[in-house]
Order: structure tokens, then sequence, then C-alpha cells
């Protein structure tokens, strides 16, 4: 069976990089990871390929993450992606919003490494 | 009237302090003063509740290169790279302090980084700064303006 891919979005490359790493260690192939700088990115990539998970920051420029996951949701997610937020935000109010929208679980950085190993294993599974 | 918190010192200390360790594994002592020579800065805006804030990030290269190391496991970086560094510091630090700020339940909001802005002219400014075995970090948050 092919691997679902697995997309990282966020503005830093550092952070791209940092999360791409953990991502790996929770046994996803370096083929099978994707990234995007923001959500316009990252609405491409998903029409384009078969993503099964969007690890998503919500503060970029161009298209931030809570306008990416309106725009999936309007488009119906047919393929069932599953959204983590990984993002600064705490504000209970957008919290809820992003939720709402169809986000499945929120990581808050600072996150450690294994947070992002745990939560990749855990929606693979 | 003061915008910042009573013990708003403190509790930076310590979300910094939680902060570098959680991202970089990075463990430092407090200090008075920036040792060395800085390169690097990246700020932040937000603000709660009407109120705006800056924070803002204040590195030497070796500090960066920790943060970088702790990060992305690499022992080499360039210029683009320890700027990088600071603005994501600066990102996830500005999250931090729009928290203690009571930002997570008040109406808030944070902006993006930006390379070398500076918390001067601030109404009100705290700071604290981190050794990590020689290599420092200051941040600093500055009320611009504020509720009179």
């Amino acid at each position: 069976m092919t691997q679902r891919k697995v997309l990282i979005v966020d503005d830093s490359p550092i952070l791209r990089r940092a999360v791409r790493r953990a991502v790996v260690q929770a046994g996803v192939g370096e083929d099978a990871i994707r990234e995007a700088s923001n959500g316009a990115e990252a609405l491409a990539v998903v029409e384009a390929l078969d993503i099964g998970l969007v690890l998503l920051d919500l503060h970029m420029p161009v298209m931030d993450g809570v306008q990416f996951l309106r725009e999936l949701r309007d488009r119906g997610n047919p393929r069932a992606i599953d959204v983590v937020i990984v993002s600064t935000e705490s504000n209970q109010e957008r919290l809820a919003e992003v939720r709402s929208l169809g986000a499945r679980e929120v990581l808050r950085k600072p996150f450690e490494p294994e947070q992002i190993r745990d939560y990749v294993r855990k929606i693979a599974a | 009237m003061t915008n910042l918190p009573h013990g708003f010192q403190e509790q930076l200390t310590s979300a910094v302090s939680t902060a570098l360790e959680r991202m970089a594994f990075m463990v430092g002592e407090p200090t008075e003063e920036v040792s060395g020579a800085v390169h690097h800065s990246s700020c932040i805006a937000l603000k709660v509740d009407d109120v705006p804030y800056r924070v803002c990030v204040r590195a030497t290269d070796g500090a960066l290169q920790e943060l970088l190391n702790g990060l992305i496991d690499t022992e080499t970086f360039d210029d683009a790279e320890a700027q990088l560094a600071a603005n994501e510091l600066a990102n996830v630090l500005g999250g931090e302090v729009l928290r203690l700020l009571g930002g997570d339940r008040l109406p808030s909001k944070l902006g993006l980084p930006e390379e070398g802005a500076t918390t001067g002219g601030a109404a009100e400014t705290v700071r604290c700064v981190l050794d990590f075995l020689g290599e420092t970090l200051e941040v600093s948050v500055g009320v611009i303006g504020g509720r009179a």
C-alpha cells in the first residue's frame, strides 16, 4: 500500500526542518513529506497529491492557516485529510474556530519533538 | 498606570527558559547583560485587549547556533539561517508573552517577526537575559503606547 503523504505548512524554513525531522523520526519516509510556506501553496499541494496529514501553522503571510482550513472545508475535504495545528496560537476563541473548521488536534509552540512524533503516529495508526 | 502585570519580569524569565528548553534543550541561567557581539535580532508586534506590545530578541551567534543545533541538529549555519532562528524565537516568545498578558482569553493578535526592529521608544520595557555557558540571549517586552 502506498503511504499517504504528510504536508508541513509553516512560513519558517527552520520550523519546517524541525517538524520534518520529527515526522521522519515517527517513521514517515522522506519521500512522503512535502512542505509549503503558506496556505495558498498548501492548497495547491493538497489538490495535486494524496496528502493524509497536514501539520499547519496559523500565522503566515499570503494565506494564513484559518483561511486554508476554510478553503479546505468549502471544497469538501474530499480526501478526508487530517489537520493538526502547530502554532503559537493560544486564544481560546480562535482555537475553537479552527476546531470547528475541522482541525483534529492543536499542538502549541514551543513543542517538543516527541509531541510531533506522537501525533503523527497516533493519526497514522 | 502600568500595562504589565505585577511579577511580569519573573514570569517572562520563566517562560523564556521553558520555551528554549522545550524547543532546543537549551538550559540557561539568568544574567544581567548580553556579553559578546550581537549580529541578529528580531521583533514581533502583538496586541492584547487593544494594548500594543513588541517582543524583541537579541542573541549572540553562539546562542543562535545552540538554538539551531537543538531545532534541526546542525553544527554549521550561515547568516540567513541565524536570522531565521532569531525570527522563529521571536515568533514563539511573542506567543508566550501574549498568553502571559491574557491573550488566551482576551481579544488578541500576534503579528509576524521582523528583522532588526527594537523596543526603542516603548513607554515601558521589561527584559530578561539568559546565559548559556558564555553565550547570551536577551528578550525584551515593550508597551507601545498603552492605556493611560
